[in-house]
């Protein structure tokens, strides 16, 4: 099987590489190495990606991680869980790099695949919902970096509203207006056409619209907001 | 990315709060541990690919296993059917052969009737089955298969088959039963033939008044005859046939009684009668399976109990391997039991030879009551026990159930 594998197991820093016909992540580049290749575009890396080289891992982990962490965190909440999901996301690139056929999509390519595991994930917890495991399906531990407390909490009421979305609609909603993607992008990492992504996430817009107006808190917060704005 | 597309936000202020809020309050920010978080990617591959590997392996497993079952399955399990093309079905699975009337089974056998044959479709399984020419006359074509086992009767005669080809004919009118090889062989058994005789393609066997005739137009008859034909043919040569008869096996007494038959209708002083002025040493030594069956019948139920306790040693020990020298085992325990001794040992011989004979249960019963007759209630237990497990609505049940409530020193 052609992939890169792990026995990163004793952290990063290993050093070894295609063991056992599965290439392990390669270590940190030693100064000069891949120095290049970091400044490549897009599409270069993801050749060198295709290509096997020992150092792509870890540039594109470097260049796509934190978009992939943040469009994982807005499409979920704000919650600490993500980590693994990010991972996922790169498990599955890096195991078949060969299925990005265009080496210039490769940004697109990887928010497809995050959105593919958040849609994933987003059944997973409604289904620990419907079964009991979780009741309100909410991690304990919300990290935002919002100070305000009330800010803080219409972000997490928010969120609530936003389980309450289908999971296609909810991917759109996030990318067109908290990323703010053109409706395009949104289609191509929807992996459909314009007119269907238009209509997704114009369908959750309308439904976090309406419930949001029948959430007490919210109708206040949004209120104070228009208050303060007005003052 | 493009905030001046976001114009429907604009129009909606709690939208437009909720992607400010997620903008400026998450992030994509990688924590201190990024470079862990960047290892256990490889990690995840390495366990992902793993357990594609386990998953392929037991794939593969499951899938070998499915096929071998299935293939099992369609080649085992599921039983033969037929269809009757130009005959009529009577009484559900008797087939009445009209003009061109043939019996198609799924295994490609094929039975072809003569006008007015009377077939019956005794049972089929996966491997074959058992077909009764009642009157009539049939060609036979079986087909080979591996493990096939097919049985055509014809009156008091049985054909075992497992791939061949040819005509039964059976007369109830003239109690005549005559078989025709094409290809292959058969054995058949019945009244004449003793434990059985081997036929192979060419030969031709008729029976009639009690004689067996064997036509060969290729090889001579099969040497695998049985026995019984060997001492009859020295003790009791048979009637030269017009086609130039073999000796028989088994011939009863002369006459052409049919000791089963008349047995069967409860003439038992002909059966006795038949034997005795054949003589009985010679009967005993000599007789087929069937006959010596047929005279200790008789004799149980004539109450002639010496004739029959020595019909019955003599199909111990003469058939010791077949089911009716197991059954004697049974019936000399009801003889003993009727004499007073030794009746609890042939039940145990019973009960060890046919554990689950068709007089099992009659047997443990017996003895159970015999011990309880000679020991009591201590000695009978172990067995009511056993009886009540494996007999839980037998016709001791009650018997049992009482001895087992019985107190341990109680007397009967």
């Amino acid at each position: 099987m052609e992939s890169w594998g792990a026995s990163a197991l004793a952290g990063a820093s290993r050093a070894a590489f295609a063991v056992d016909s599965i290439p392990v992540l390669d270590p940190p580049p030693a100064s000069g190495v891949g120095v290049s290749l970091a400044k490549a575009d897009d599409a270069t890396l993801a050749r060198a990606l295709i290509d096997r080289d020992p150092q792509a891992p870890r540039l594109v982990w470097q260049r796509f991680s934190p978009m992939v962490r943040r469009i994982v965190r807005r499409s979920l909440g704000p919650e600490q869980e993500v980590e693994d999901l990010v991972q996922d996301v790169f498990a599955s690139l890096f195991a078949k790099p060969s299925r990005l056929r265009e080496p210039a999509a490769l940004k697109a390519f990887i928010v497809s695949v995050a959105l593919h595991n958040v849609s994933y994930e987003l059944r997973r917890r409604r289904v620990r919902r419907w079964v009991g495991l979780s009741q309100t399906a909410e991690l304990p531990d919300i990290r935002v970096v919002e100070s305000n407390p009330e800010s803080r909490e219409a972000l997490i009421r928010f969120y609530k509203i936003l389980d309450n979305v289908k999971s296609r609609d909810r991917s759109a909603f996030v990318l067109r207006f908290i990323e703010g993607m053109e409706v395009a992008d949104v289609a191509v990492a929807l992996e459909t056409s314009v007119p269907t992504a238009r209509r997704c996430f114009t369908r959750a817009f309308k439904r976090v619209s309406l419930l949001a107006s029948r959430d007490p808190f919210l109708a206040e917060y949004l209120a104070g907001l228009r208050g303060d704005r007005e003052s | 990315m493009s905030h001046e597309m976001l114009s429907p936000v604009e129009g909606d202020p709690a939208v437009t709060e909720f992607a400010r809020l997620a903008r400026a309050g998450i992030s994509g920010e990688a924590g201190r541990r990024d470079e862990a978080s960047f290892a256990r990617v490889g990690v995840k591959m390495a366990q992902r690919a793993a357990r594609r590997r386990v998953a392929t392996a037991v794939a593969s497993a499951v899938t070998v296993v499915a096929l071998g079952l299935g293939t099992w399955f369609a080649t085992h399990t599921s039983n033969i059917t037929y269809q009757v093309v130009n005959g009529a079905m009577v009484d559900g699975d008797h087939v009445v052969a009209g003009t061109d009337t043939r019996i198609r089974f799924s295994d490609g056998s094929e039975v072809e009737l003569d006008p007015g044959a009377d077939t019956h479709i005794r049972a089929l399984d996966e491997h074959g089955g058992r077909v009764s020419l009642e009157e009539g006359q049939a060609r036979v074509a079986i087909a080979k298969r591996p493990g096939a086992q097919w049985f055509l009767a014809a009156g008091p005669y049985t054909v075992r088959v497992t791939g061949t080809a040819f005509s039964l004919r059976w007369s109830k009118r003239d109690q005549a039963f005559e078989i025709a090889m094409k290809t292959g062989s058969v054995v058949i058994t019945g009244p004449l033939v003793g434990e059985g005789m081997a036929l192979r393609a060419g030969q031709r066997v008729t029976t009639r008044n009690g004689k067996l005739t064997l036509d060969s137009t290729t090889a001579p008859a099969d040497p695998t005859v049985s026995e019984a034909s060997g001492a009859r043919a020295e003790l009791e040569p048979a009637t030269p046939s017009v086609n130039g008869a073999v000796p028989v096996p088994g011939t009863p007494a002369p006459g052409g009684l049919d000791w089963s038959r008349h047995a069967a209708q409860g003439e038992f002083g002909a059966v006795i009668e038949a034997a005795e002025r054949r003589g009985l040493d010679v009967t005993l030594a000599t007789a087929s399976l069937a006959d010596l069956s047929a005279l200790a019948d008789s004799a149980r139920y004539a109450r002639r109990t010496p004739m029959a306790k020595r019909a019955l040693m003599a199909e111990r020990k003469r058939f010791p391997s077949s089911g009716a020298a197991r059954d004697a085992a049974f019936f000399l325990g009801r003889i003993a039991e009727d004499e007073g001794s030794g009746a609890v040992d042939w039940y145990d011989r019973y009960l060890a030879e046919s554990p689950r004979g068709t007089y099992a249960s009659q047997a443990l019963g017996r003895k159970m009551m015999l011990l309880y007759q000679q020991r009591g209630v201590a000695g009978a237990r172990a067995i009511a026990d056993d009886y009540l497990a494996r007999f839980p609505s037998g016709p001791y049940a009650a018997a049992a159930r009482k001895i087992k409530d019985e107190p341990a020193t109680s007397a009967p």
